[in-house]
């Protein structure tokens, strides 16, 4: 318990440190330190959602290979497919595109952030436990690795996103209730299921950031330019 | 009894019912299978499925899913809307990214029947609709054309909120081609398209997918006429063709400038104009007629009596070797020499040679003594191992139709040849002088005889030469022949080389007395001997030569034919004369210091 409650706080304080260490951009009042330059936020918006979109298109790939993998073994996975629970259900977005656009940017802002956060760790330890597979097809270990190397670079972009658009700080609200749940998860399920869980629900959570990054940025910022598209 | 009976008809029934469930084939139903679930805007979705077997009955089916794993069911909240077997769920009933699990349950009245589960994930099946109005426009741009395909997304994808994000494909294809164009075009809602043929009908389509999902419908095929309109390719070909042939007919054109003659003699030949032996065009452009006639003859006029012509005949040589003018002090020999060079085609030609039998002299070594300033000369002097009459000799001859001939017919080579016999060693000056003046004469007709024709005559000692059996000659009757030859040679060949014979004196009994004089001198073909006959001796001082039976003497030079009056050569002082006519022949008093005369003027007939 003791040792819980110490990782837990060490883990708490690793996020925090890991969110001060981002280097505070330039000020944009006009004073101190105001030469550097920074990026405008539509472009930022373009190359945040363009990096979304290619983690969500890798994870894709990765459930997909995972699945083949997973062929030979007994349909177990398939019929509780839908009994997992996916680690991130603490965080609440709505299902229905009326209900998120009524939700407030800053909040989907916010939900975005920690599903960023809360996939780092995880996508680690899928990373691991793919080496204890027998037959792992290469490309399933590359693109996981790939995902799990740029994931905290989406991470730094939402944050850029947050200080750009609600002029905030960092935030370190509800990180611990996520990882409370993550924790419970290991003895609950078998290895294998929960791989494939945790495949399953990261490729969600892909999607949905993808699609609440592109909602706020057709509603925030140059709405003109969604018309194209 | 009755027990018996009722037990009968229980049987009966059960039988006639069993009959009858068999008879309809009644069954459970068929096990259902979810064929798919689509959602085109990512807001509502509705699933399909197939029916197994009815089992004779009525069978009704009922669709339930789950959310999440929760399990709480829940059923179709709609079976209408999207058709037959079919479930509709609308906006309030779709949670997107929330894993449904969907069952079909079949019922009838014996049982029911549960379909395999279908796990859908709302974001992962949509399908949007097919892209409307869509528009093609031909537009120019630079003077580049090109088509312009415009399209809207499906009303129901709602884009513009950014909810969903479309990828559209478009595809195009002639009217009449087999194989549609495919093309990417990305989030965008237009595209150009290039490469056109002019003229033709288009047929254009679009499609779109969302970023995770299916492919839409193509939509409906949009006509587009292409004008006609002028492509850079097919300019810049015309362009090109145009500039090759305009390169080609300048090409052409300079060709035949540059060509022209030989054009002309290859489309328009020359027409063959007769060749008479002996006569030479080039000639006859160049001079005028009494030339001609004196190149002819020799005669001022034509003859008329063929008895009366002294013909004689000529040997000429046309080889370059023998292009031999006499050059004698301020005498122009290389002017003289390319004179006589002008024609060589004529394989008439006759030559003098030093192989001939005539002791034609001037060519062979003579001019090593002589000729020292004509350079050419001697420089072709050592070219007389060619035989000369290898080239053709062109003859000139007058025939002497008299009995009297004298000619010493010889074939080398196939040609024939005749040689006058009538020689007689001439000064050289006096040669050059016959020669310069009667230049044309010799020169012309046989346009080769440049060289000095010497007419040796071999003298021979009457006492001394004599070959054979023959006699020599004798002095006194014209009826004699003389024979005249040399020291050495007692017989002359016709392929030897000239001899030359050098004139001593003039002995006391009126006879000549040569001396050769030729380096070549060599054996002479007996055959071949060509002497001329001195008939008699005149005044002290001329020789009267005969113009004998060629043949007689040339067969036997030992016979002493008889002379005849009527042709003879005189020898008068310098000048040889003949009997029936007499060339007066201004020889210099001085003999040359060969003492050569050359009687190839002296033989021709003057009348």
């Amino acid at each position: 318990m003791i040792i819980f409650q110490v990782s837990t706080w060490f883990f708490v304080l690793s996020q925090t440190w890991g969110t001060l260490g981002y280097p505070l951009e330039c000020k944009d009042e006009q004073g101190s330190s105001n030469r550097c330059i920074s990026i405008p936020l539509d472009k930022l918006f373009d190359r945040v959602i363009q990096h979304v979109e290619l983690i969500s298109r890798v994870s894709e790939e990765c459930c997909s290979l995972f699945e083949e993998m997973l062929v030979p073994f007994p349909l177990q996975p398939k019929t509780s497919r839908g009994v997992n629970i996916c680690i991130t259900k603490a965080i609440p977005v709505p299902g229905s595109k009326s209900e998120i656009q009524q939700i407030s940017d800053k909040w989907l802002l916010h939900s975005v952030l920690m599903l960023v956060q809360t996939w780092i760790e995880p996508l680690t330890y899928l990373q691991e436990t793919l080496n204890r597979y027998d037959d792992v097809p290469d490309a399933l270990l590359n693109k996981t690795k790939w995902v799990s190397d740029k994931l905290p670079s989406l991470e730094q972009g939402i944050v850029l996103l947050i200080k750009k658009m609600l002029q905030e700080g960092f935030l370190m609200t509800e990180l611990q209730q996520t990882l409370t749940h993550f924790n419970k998860q290991p003895e609950v399920l078998e290895s294998t299921l929960r791989d494939y869980t945790l495949f399953n629900c990261f490729k969600k959570d892909a999607h949905k950031i993808e699609t609440i990054l592109k909602l706020l940025k057709c509603r925030r910022n140059h709405k003109l330019s969604c018309l194209l598209y | 009894m009755k027990e018996v009976f009722s037990i009968k008809l229980f049987l009966c029934k059960l039988l006639i019912l069993l009959h009858i469930l068999m008879s309809s084939g009644q069954t459970p139903p068929g096990r259902p299978v979810i064929t798919e679930c689509r959602s085109p805007e990512k807001e509502t979705f509705t699933c399909w499925w197939v029916p197994g077997s009815s089992g004779g009955l009525t069978t009704k089916y009922s669709l339930h899913y789950k959310i999440d794993g929760s399990q709480e069911n829940y059923e179709c909240p709609d079976y209408k809307t999207g058709g037959q077997n079919s479930c509709y769920f609308n906006k309030s009933y779709t949670s997107v990214w929330n894993t449904y699990t969907i069952t079909v349950i079949a019922t009838n009245n014996l049982g029911s029947n549960i379909s395999e589960p279908l796990y859908v994930d709302v974001a992962y099946i949509v399908q949007p609709h097919q892209p409307e109005n869509i528009t093609a426009e031909f537009t120019t741009l630079d003077q580049k054309p090109y088509l312009m395909v415009k399209w809207d997304p499906p009303k129901k994808a709602d884009t513009k909120s950014g909810w969903m994000t479309l990828q559209y494909e478009l595809r195009i294809k002639p009217e009449k081609g087999l194989i549609w164009e495919n093309h990417f075009a990305g989030n965008q809602k237009q595209f150009n398209i290039y490469s056109l043929i002019p003229g033709e009908v288009y047929l254009v389509e679009v499609h779109c997918k969302p970023d995770h999902g299916y492919w839409s419908e193509w939509s409906h095929t949009t006509y587009v006429q292409i004008p006609h309109y002028m492509r850079v390719r097919d300019t810049s070909i015309w362009m090109m063709i145009g500039i090759l042939s305009g390169f080609i007919c300048l090409l052409l054109i300079w060709t035949i400038a540059v060509k022209c003659n030989r054009m002309k003699k290859y489309l328009l030949p020359p027409v063959p104009v007769p060749k008479i032996k002996g006569f030479d065009i080039q000639q006859l452009k160049n001079k005028n007629s009494e030339d001609l006639i004196l190149a002819l003859g020799g005669h001022g006029f034509f003859p008329t009596n063929s008895t009366e012509l002294l013909i004689e005949f000529l040997e000429v040589d046309d080889s370059n070797e023998w292009k031999i003018m006499p050059c004698m002090g301020d005498y122009n020999c290389q002017e003289e020499q390319r004179n006589a060079f002008k024609s060589q085609n004529d394989k008439d030609s006759g030559r003098g040679s030093c192989d001939s039998n005539t002791l034609l002299l001037g060519k062979c070594s003579e001019n090593k003594f002589h000729h020292n300033g004509c350079e050419n000369t001697v420089k072709d002097h050592g070219k007389q191992e060619i035989n000369p009459r290898a080239e053709g000799t062109q003859t000139l001859s007058f025939n002497n139709t008299e009995d009297v001939t004298l000619l010493d017919t010889d074939t080398i080579k196939g040609k024939t040849n005749t040689w006058p016999l009538v020689y007689s060693a001439v000064n050289k000056a006096q040669t050059s002088q016959l020669l310069s003046s009667d230049n044309k004469l010799l020169e012309t007709p046989v346009k080769n005889l440049n060289s000095e024709s010497y007419l040796i005559t071999h003298m021979v000692d009457q006492t001394e030469k004599q070959k054979g059996s023959g006699d020599p000659a004798s002095s006194g009757t014209a009826d004699q022949c003389y024979w005249v030859s040399t020291d050495e040679a007692t017989h002359l060949t016709s392929s030897k080389p000239m001899e030359y014979v050098e004139v001593e004196k003039v002995n006391q009994q009126n006879i000549l007395i040569v001396k050769p004089k030729s380096e070549h001198s060599s054996s002479i073909d007996s055959s071949r001997q060509e002497y001329t006959k001195v008939s008699a001796v005149v005044n002290d001082n001329v020789l009267v030569l005969m113009k004998d039976k060629g043949a007689q003497c040339n067969h036997d030079h030992r016979e002493l034919p008889n002379l005849s009056d009527s042709h003879s050569l005189q020898w008068q002082d310098g000048k040889l004369v003949t009997g029936s006519s007499v060339l007066a022949v201004q020889v210099s008093t001085n003999l040359a210091p060969s003492g050569y005369v050359d009687t190839s003027a002296f033989l021709q007939p003057m009348h």
